[in-house]
């Protein structure tokens, strides 16, 4: 084998093994299907969970409203691209800020907190299920307030719609149980 | 000294004379009235002064002739010359340096056969490798972890005062999701 041809075999081999290292490198980046999990993903998880620690030494210092303040800062914070994780981790934050407006009797901002959480969770999952019920425990508290202003009717229209949401706390949990169940627990 | 009287007409002999004393010039009067009214220098004037400043001795031409051969043949003016002002090669340059090069060829050192054995393993250990890549890309195709929901990271309905556990989970599993994204695109899946 002459020089000029040993030259050549270098370069096809080379030239080869270059491509196959593209390959595996770009490997998995093909068209079409969700977003792979990346660093930003990662970040935003990484800031969602700090500031839920911040909320939890907060709220142990009985500081409810540095609480509900920490958790603005998440459902407000920049969020990298859409994606499942990004809604359900905004659709807990959420349900966590109406529950720490509802300890502090704020029964409206609690409302549209929740309201804001179900844009994030349209479909029956826990992340929903919890929602709901945050939201029965509002009208809970708000036919409470209501009988205690002697406002009767309203009173019995706010306890209808929180065990009508109550109810369906029950079916979006059975629904999820079931599906889990008809997936073989499949995790 | 008697008085002139102005109305007399000079004699033949005086405008003679003065004449005389005009024509024969003077350089004081002539630089005097060139400093207060310089004039125009004629065309003749002005060719004999430049002549009579620059004019340069046959051993000063020769001598500029000789300097200006050698520079035209020195190796660092031409290098000057050639990156102030490039300018094409002739034929006959160019065909002078392809020879040139071409006459070195004599002086390649022979490549020894164990180092040519060296090349030739190389060369198939490198094509061997390539190989071994291609057909792992090809064969051992591992799907990326994706975005999804993190439903079934949990197994019943959430409770209050919890949600921080939860996103412990969630950040802890995409966590996983992510390092095992990296080895597989280190190919080492």
């Amino acid at each position: 084998m002459n020089d000029r041809r040993l030259l050549l075999l270098t370069i096809v081999a080379v030239a080869v093994f270059v491509a196959g290292v593209a390959v595996a490198l770009l490997r998995g980046h093909g068209p079409g299907g969700d977003p792979v999990v990346d660093k930003e993903l990662l970040a935003y998880l990484s800031e969602a969970r700090a500031l839920h620690h911040q909320a939890n030494l907060q709220e142990s210092a009985n500081d409810l409203p540095a609480a509900a303040r920490t958790m603005e800062r998440l459902v407000t914070a920049q969020q990298p691209h859409a994606g499942p994780e990004v809604d359900e981790v905004l659709a807990d934050a959420y349900a966590r800020l109406a529950e720490l407006q509802l300890r502090q009797d704020a029964l409206d901002p609690a409302a549209k907190a929740i309201a804001s959480g179900l844009a994030h969770a349209p479909d029956p999952t826990y992340f929903r299920g919890h929602l709901v019920e945050v939201e029965g425990l509002v009208e809970e508290a708000r036919a409470t307030r209501l009988a205690d202003a002697g406002k009767l009717e309203e009173a019995v229209a706010a306890r209808t719609r929180a065990i009508s949401l109550l109810e369906e706390v029950v079916k979006i949990q059975d629904h999820v149980i079931k599906s889990t169940l008809d997936d073989g627990g499949a995790r | 000294m008697a008085d002139r009287d102005d109305d007399v007409p000079a004699t033949p002999e005086e405008l003679a004379a003065a004449a005389r004393l005009r024509d024969a010039g003077d350089p004081l009067v002539d630089a005097l009235r060139a400093a207060w009214a310089p004039g125009a220098i004629d065309a003749e004037a002005h060719a004999a002064l430049l002549d009579e400043t620059v004019a340069l001795d046959a051993e000063e031409l020769a001598l500029a002739e000789l300097l200006r051969e050698e520079l035209a043949t020195d190796g660092a003016v031409v290098a000057l010359r050639a990156a102030w002002a490039p300018a094409e090669l002739s034929a006959a340059e160019h065909d002078a340096i392809v020879a040139r090069a071409l006459a070195s060829r004599g002086n390649v050192i022979a490549f020894p056969r164990a180092r040519r054995v060296l090349l030739g393993a190389t060369s198939a250990l490198a094509f061997a490798a390539s190989v071994v890549v291609w057909l792992g890309n090809v064969q051992g195709e591992v799907p990326l972890a994706r975005e999804r929901s993190t439903q079934a990271l949990f197994e019943e309905p959430f409770r209050a005062g919890e949600t921080s556990a939860r996103i412990d989970r969630i950040a802890s599993a995409r966590a996983s999701d992510f390092r095992d994204n990296r080895f597989t695109r280190w190919g080492a899946r």
